[in-house]
């Protein structure tokens, strides 16, 4: 017995088919439309959600406060700046006293200061002594100085001169500030 | 045999309606796709974009907030008497008194008489320079004192208000001759921006702060420049 035999129509199997896809077109366009109006909807809710209206609103409430405030700011803010451009000119200015008091201490007992200038560059120093040991000491303090970079860098002897009347010789040294 | 079919009105109406339940559909559907790429899509990026400036405006108003706490916490007394160390240290113009009361009480606190030294005022108005970004007034002092006494003394006019800087020094037996300038700083042009963090005073900025004032209290200490004291004094212009 012949199984495969079709019993309905060829156009009836069209028609089917046809209903089939005009019912799925139908599905699709409906869901498309809800589908559309839900993301419009969401994002309108959301955009009402975001909205910068109410932050604004908080921003000048704190601005008006802060506005009540502003001497205080502005006295603040001269105090650190003043604050900084002080520690700038503290930071940089030359350190002249203990400058000096180092000087001194290498200077021995038996040798006299004359002058001693100083400035951001260099160091000069005039002394006197009735000793040429104590001459040939102060020379070694400022080279060991000198050489162990101790406020100067380097050291340049003026000369030894002699003053018969006094007996005391005399000595200039130069050398660069560090 | 077809019959030939003319694409007029009637035809297109006749297809229409032979075809309708799958036009309408797909005009629905492509409608659907138009929207969500022309609405939708753009919808979306300006969401993206609001919620990115909703993110700023949250952080603005969050260093408004810390602002306003940082300013409502901050000793308006405290504040004040800050202002007075730094205004003495670095005042906002030439404070000719201040110099003098400064070299006075250094001398004084140094040993160093005040008939010991001279100032030339002369060089008040004449030395005034401006070096990078402080003005200066430059003075030229001479002081009769040991290299001790004179080291001590620039220690004390370091301490002392307005902020000094010795520029050279030469000592001699019994005297010495000191350049110093004293710092002035304008008061600068305030633009306070809300939106900007304030910052408070650093660690290093407090400890500047507390030494200055310990110098202001040794200063404040010292007695007042006696104008017959000088030796040059006579012309004083204050």
């Amino acid at each position: 017995m012949k199984s495969d035999i079709n019993l309905l129509l060829k156009t009836k199997t069209e028609v089917a088919k046809k209903l089939k896809l005009s019912g799925l077109l139908k599905i699709i366009s409906i869901t498309s439309v809800v589908v559309i109006v839900l993301l419009a909807l969401s994002l309108y809710i959301l955009s009402r959600l975001l909205s910068l209206e109410p932050i604004k609103e908080k921003q000048n409430a704190v601005i008006s406060n802060i506005n009540l405030l502003k001497n205080k700011q502005a006295k603040l803010i001269i105090v650190r700046n003043k604050l900084d451009n002080a520690a700038q000119i503290i930071t940089k200015r030359p350190k002249f006293d203990s400058d000096i008091r180092t000087v001194i201490a290498k200077v021995p007992s038996e040798v006299s200061s004359q002058s001693l200038n100083l400035d951001k560059q260099k160091l000069t120093f005039n002394v006197a002594s009735n000793s040429l040991k104590q001459i040939n000491d102060f020379i070694n303090n400022f080279t060991e100085m000198a050489r162990s970079k101790n406020l100067i860098q380097d050291l340049t002897l003026g000369g030894v001169n002699f003053d018969p009347k006094s007996g005391s010789y005399s000595i200039n040294i130069e050398g660069s500030m560090l | 045999m077809r019959e030939k079919v003319n694409v007029d009105a009637e035809a297109l109406k006749l297809l229409y309606k032979r075809y309708k339940e799958y036009i309408v559909p797909c005009f629905v559907i492509f409608i659907c796709v138009l929207l969500f790429f022309i609405v939708i899509i753009s919808q979306i990026k300006d969401l993206i974009k609001v919620s990115k400036q909703r993110d700023t405006e949250l952080k603005k108003l969050e260093v408004l907030k810390s602002n306003l706490n940082i300013l409502s916490g901050v000793n308006s007394s405290v504040l004040d008497s800050q202002f007075d160390v730094i205004s003495s240290a670095l005042p906002p113009n030439k404070d000719f008194e201040g110099i003098i009361t400064g070299i006075s009480g250094a001398a004084q606190r140094s040993n160093v008489g005040l008939s010991d030294f001279a100032l030339q005022v002369g060089d008040l108005s004449e030395t005034e320079v401006t070096s990078g970004e402080f003005p200066f007034l430059g003075i030229k002092l001479n002081i009769q004192s040991s290299y001790q006494q004179s080291a001590d003394f620039i220690t004390e006019l370091f301490k002392s208000f307005p902020l000094a800087e010795i520029t050279d020094v030469s000592l001699s037996d019994r005297s010495t001759g000191i350049s110093v300038v004293f710092y002035y700083k304008p008061m600068p042009i305030i633009e306070i921006d809300n939106y900007e963090p304030i910052k408070t005073l650093s660690k290093n900025n407090l400890d500047l702060m507390n030494e200055l004032s310990v110098w202001n209290s040794i200063s404040a200490l010292s007695m007042p420049f006696p104008a017959s004291s000088t030796p040059s004094g006579s012309s004083s212009p204050f």
